[in-house]
């Protein structure tokens, strides 16, 4: 096994999952992190393996891994710190779903970004859907969330998807507008609000934008390497016209 | 005598592909340096951060745009310091320590955000202009004439 997920104490079957992996904007990871802080949850599990880079994360002088899994009350939340290298992305996808399916996870929700070049002149980032399952796609209708009728999707959750959509788990994507190569909170807080609905929370992310211009700051040199990995994951791509509609 | 053939073959096919794979690895790890220089983000004898940065060209002009949290909008000086190069300099709210962005083995203060950045094309440095807007920076630079495609 490439990648594992090793449960530090044993994580309860049929979790809702929440994942949040360096991509466009650093969406996913400005929310989740935001998440977890917000509703205390503490580690429960970490991913482990050689093809992540050979990094420690320090937290309070302790080593962690840098994907790590938080939770609690049936709430599960995976959380990147560092970039994930290209080679990576696919069996760390695969393990990540192929966790959430000995999990019998209840839903899989991968947040994230959609980049678009005119994102200065947007107040509020518009956020869009993706789904693994007619039924589960169904679910972010019924949330007034718009579906991504078509184009591509590049990067691990796109493979996160597609992996679910194979072994027919019930899985979505939130994508909200955000830049392209730089960290995003304001789109962060936009997926956090459609999430929030989704889950019956009461989150406040007004926090999150206040803060926008610190975590702009600390969030630039994980945004530049996850910059170079999604080049080489072809990223761009995702501005492509459709060939089919 | 043609199993032996069809083996050799397919080993120095297998060789080849190899060499391919490792020289694709080589070409890799090659622009992967020239990206990744080795030197931090922040500079305290400098007492700068450096932004991230973007650059695109389009038929009629290079458009350069930077990531600029935590600056003084009316600090921001873009000029040009050589042939094709412009410097990016803007003063932070506040000085920081790199301990308050987690760094807590060095100290120093950062006080400006800085950065140089070479332009692919030729350009009309004169006709430079630029807007802040949302903390993202906005350079506008046309191309030279002859240097259009």
């Amino acid at each position: 096994m490439q990648v594992s997920v090793v449960e530090k104490e044993a994580v309860p079957e049929e979790p809702i999952v929440v994942v949040g992996l360096p991509d466009v904007g650093l969406v996913g990871v400005i929310a989740t992190h935001y998440l977890i802080q917000k509703l205390g949850l503490r580690e429960v599990a970490y991913v482990r393996s050689d093809l992540l880079p050979p990094i420690a994360v320090l937290h309070g002088g302790l080593p962690h891994s840098p994907v790590r899994v938080f939770g609690d009350k049936g709430l599960v939340v995976i959380l990147s710190e560092t970039a994930v290298p290209a080679d990576a992305v696919a069996p760390l996808s695969r393990a990540i779903v192929d966790w959430c399916r000995a999990k019998r996870a209840k839903l899989i929700i991968s947040l994230s970004g959609i980049p678009v070049p005119n994102r200065q002149d947007i107040d509020h980032p518009g956020v869009f859907g993706a789904a693994s399952l007619p039924e589960t796609l169904e679910f972010l209708k019924q949330h007034d969330v718009k579906v991504l009728e078509s184009g591509i999707m590049v990067g691990p959750y796109a493979l996160i998807l597609r992996y679910c959509a194979e072994q027919g788990l019930p899985a979505l994507v939130l994508s909200a507008q955000c830049f392209f190569a730089y960290p995003d909170p304001e789109a962060a807080a936009a997926v956090l609000s459609v999430l929030a609905g989704f889950l019956g929370l009461e989150l406040d992310v007004e926090e999150l934008i206040q803060k926008g211009e610190e975590i702009r700051l600390r969030a630039r040199d994980i945004m530049r390497r996850t910059q170079r990995e999604l080049a080489r994951m072809r990223k761009t791509q995702e501005y492509d016209i459709p060939l089919y509609v | 005598m043609a199993e032996a053939a069809r083996r050799r073959r397919r080993s120095l096919m297998e060789m080849l592909w190899e060499y391919a794979e490792e020289v694709e690895r080589a070409a890799e790890e090659f622009f992967e340096s020239l990206l990744a220089p080795g030197r931090p983000s922040w500079d305290v004898r400098n007492r700068c951060l450096e932004p991230l940065t973007h650059i695109s060209v389009a038929p009629d002009e290079v458009v350069i745009t930077m990531d600029l949290p935590f600056v003084k909008p009316e600090t921001i000086r873009v000029r040009p310091v050589e042939e094709g190069i412009i410097e990016v300099v803007a003063e932070m709210k506040k000085a920081l320590r790199p301990r308050d962005l987690g760094v807590v083995h060095v100290e120093g203060e950062l006080r400006e955000m800085r950065c140089r950045t070479r332009l692919p094309v030729p350009v009309e440095m004169k006709a430079m202009r630029f807007v802040f807007r949302k903390g993202i920076l906005e350079v506008r630079l046309p191309r030279k004439r002859q240097a259009r495609a």
